[in-house]
């Protein structure tokens, strides 16, 4: 008998699809804050002023819950997935930011820029070669560390004007005090949550 | 000619190594920097090369555009690309060269791999074949085959020397092997660190294990 309720829950199509949902918003908004993180510490290495200013401002927002942000964006962006997103690149920004920051001073730091430096690389080869595959490895563990704070914001931006993804699921039988399709629920996130672990571990050891 | 050192004095940290040094590199010919460690040969090594800049006076290079290349003692390579991604990194040299090369050492088993995974004598070996394949007219080399095999080392003395002999290359190197300069150079510029500056240059019927071995421990030689 619970074993066909279980059965029925997992194979409602309203269910699988809300878990696509959530993981589009997931990857979305990590693929975007691993992009504006980029963007900002490329700018800050160019423009050292910009570099200090953007670490200050980091060093001054980074303590800020950032869920607390999410009725402001609401507000400001409208209640949208565009606001949903925005909160798991807020989110993750800060965190992101100074992952990439550091492996890119370690990186400018390493003997390989003498061989750059003497032969006179080329820029395009710089970025592919040297930055973008010696970055690999960090941008696998942001990945890594995204997972639990990044879905934890989604369900969170998913539990107020939204009607579908796992947030939505789970506030829905929460309110409804359906326990079984609650835990369910939770246990397929966590689920979902130790394999992207495992995806971004054994991608992390074969680079 | 190939460099020109004139008043060159050296500083690291503010602190002067070398001073107010006056040499000209003639080309085609091998120079060996030699003297006592810390003393700023890899420095003054790098600062020909155009890498360090912290020093007064003038280097003058005599042929601009010169292809070079740099044998660097360590870290030659970038750890996280593969041989074969090393070498495009730099050249977009056939690689059939560069495999032809590797062969003569039986390492072309290492081409896909990643340099991080390799021996510190199989990057050495990678790093002076690159050195080579761009065809250079200079070649820096600062200690590069510290951490090859003693056989492994003769062959690359060997092909390094007809690579020099057979494209008029100069070379100029910083080694402690007084084997390898024994071989290799037909100059030594030796070094004082009490002096601060180039003391004496070996001729090539002069270099000698013994002689050279005289200059480190401040015997007086007969030269």
């Amino acid at each position: 008998m619970i074993f066909e309720n279980i059965w029925s829950i997992i194979s409602d199509a309203f269910f699988i699809n809300s878990f696509f949902i959530t993981l589009y918003r997931f990857f979305v908004g990590v693929l975007f804050s691993i992009l504006i993180s980029c963007l900002f510490v490329w700018v800050g290495n160019a423009v050292p002023l910009f570099g200090r200013l953007v670490k200050i401002i980091v060093a001054l927002v980074q303590p800020i819950p950032k869920v607390v942000l999410f009725p402001v964006l609401l507000i400001c962006i409208g209640m949208n997935d565009f606001a949903r997103i925005s909160l798991v690149v807020l989110g993750l920004f800060f965190t992101n930011f100074t992952i990439l920051n550091n492996a890119v001073t370690k990186l400018m730091n390493e003997s390989g820029m003498r061989t750059i430096k003497f032969y006179n690389v080329t820029t395009s080869k710089v970025f592919y070669f040297y930055y973008f595959k010696g970055l690999k490895e960090a941008i696998l563990s942001i990945l890594k560390n995204s997972v639990g704070y990044g879905l934890t914001l989604v369900i969170i931006s998913e539990s107020s004007f939204c009607n579908n993804g796992i947030g939505f699921l789970v506030w829905t039988y929460w309110e409804r005090y359906e326990m079984l399709p609650l835990s369910i629920t939770i246990m397929a996130t966590s689920f979902i949550a130790l394999v992207l672990n495992y995806l971004a571990e054994y991608f992390l050891e074969k680079i | 000619m190939a460099f020109n050192l004139s008043n060159f004095t050296l500083k690291s940290y503010e602190k002067i190594l070398l001073q107010d040094i006056n040499f000209q590199f003639i080309e085609n010919k091998s120079y060996f920097l030699f003297g006592r460690t810390g003393i700023g040969k890899s420095l003054l090594l790098d600062s020909i090369a155009g890498l360090y800049k912290n020093y007064s006076g003038e280097i003058k290079s005599l042929k601009q555009n010169q292809v070079q290349s740099y044998l660097f003692q360590k870290n030659a390579l970038v750890p996280w690309l593969t041989v074969r991604e090393n070498l495009k990194l730099v050249c977009s040299i056939d690689s059939k060269i560069f495999e032809g090369y590797l062969e003569k050492f039986d390492l072309l088993s290492i081409l896909n791999k990643k340099a991080a995974l390799l021996s510190g004598g199989e990057i050495q070996v990678v790093n002076l074949i690159r050195g080579l394949i761009l065809k250079p007219k200079v070649i820096f080399s600062d200690e590069p085959f510290s951490s090859i095999d003693h056989v492994t080392k003769l062959k690359a003395y060997q092909i390094l020397k007809e690579y020099l002999a057979e494209n008029l290359t100069t070379l100029i190197a910083v080694s402690h092997d007084l084997e390898e300069i024994c071989l290799m150079a037909d100059e030594v510029l030796f070094f004082d660190h009490l002096k601060k500056g180039l003391v004496t240059s070996l001729p090539k019927e002069k270099i000698s294990i013994k002689n050279l071995y005289g200059l480190l421990s401040g015997v007086e030689l007969d030269i």
